[in-house]
């Protein structure tokens, strides 16, 4: 009798187990690709470059829409942009910053002291090239 | 007022390149792509007269100098994004149109203002424009999974 219990019983009980691990564990891994991404930390001197010359239209606390709606560095650093999202901003930023487009000429006009050295460019170009290169390869 | 007729019979022969219209497209996207159907219905009716080799003209747009403004936003706007060469787009470039995308479409930004003045079916309402910029974002997800 006890024989057959464990015969029985035990394997039974192994592969209802197994079952619903394996389903949950599909739920968790389909839930985990359709959320955000782990969270990008971003540099010490890359962020402050950012804090001082970027953040100001391209954050949360910005009060225009649209300028924050292109590019947010929040998002970026608390896991809201999937990885495609993060990949196209990078090269979104190493586009802007080649062709000298941002800080924008008009809003520099008002405060000239936002320009970015081209020190801090090539900061932010090389951050980028290689945040984006680490992604691609994930 | 005859010189006003005369002049706007004249400018008619001024020779203006209409962007040319192909039906058969083998790189478009959604020849190749699975695009739900209320995704795919939008991108036709409010994107691909300006997005795509697949223009609608209307009859107006033969005539000058309408057909200017006309002629030189279909160039600009093909330039920027065709999808009927979708296929041949590099990721990177996929990659950052489709985030483009859902910016300009819930920013508004898209159709443009002129566009849907003269097409009021291509005016969309919020849940067109959330739905087009969820299958964006779920496309772009897809390229780097």
């Amino acid at each position: 009798m006890k024989n057959r219990i464990t015969k029985v019983l035990v394997p039974f009980i192994l592969l209802i187990t197994l079952i619903f691990f394996s389903f949950s564990k599909g739920l968790n891994e389909e839930y985990i690709t359709t959320s955000a991404i782990e969270p990008i930390e971003i540099p010490e001197d890359v962020k402050a470059v950012l804090d001082n010359k970027c953040t100001g239209c391209h954050s949360n606390d910005t009060k225009g829409g649209k300028s924050k709606m292109k590019m947010n560095f929040d998002k970026f650093t608390n896991g809201d942009y999937s990885t495609g999202k993060t990949i196209s901003k990078l090269g979104k930023i190493t586009k802007q910053l080649n062709k000298g487009k941002m800080p924008p000429k008009k809003f520099l006009e008002k405060y000239p002291d936002k320009k970015l050295t081209e020190e801090e460019s090539n900061l932010l170009l090389n951050w980028a090239s290689e945040e984006s290169t680490i992604l691609k390869k994930e | 007022m005859y010189f006003l007729v005369v002049v706007l019979v004249l400018i008619q022969f001024y020779p203006t390149d209409k962007p040319l219209t192909y039906d058969n497209n083998p790189n478009g996207l959604l020849q190749n792509n699975q695009v739900p159907i209320n995704v795919s219905s939008i991108l036709k009716s409010a994107c691909y007269d300006c997005h795509s080799n697949e223009t609608k003209y209307p009859w107006y747009a033969s005539i000058a100098p309408l057909k200017w403004l006309i002629y030189s936003d279909i160039n600009k706007g093909r330039e920027e994004l065709n999808f009927s060469e979708w296929d041949i787009i590099n990721k990177e470039e996929k990659a950052e149109i489709l985030d483009d995308i859902s910016t300009v479409i819930l920013e508004e930004e898209m159709p443009l203002k002129k566009y849907t003045f003269f097409h009021p079916e291509a005016k969309l309402n919020p849940v067109d424009r959330e739905n087009i910029a969820e299958w964006s974002d779920e496309l772009l997800d897809s390229l780097y999974n």
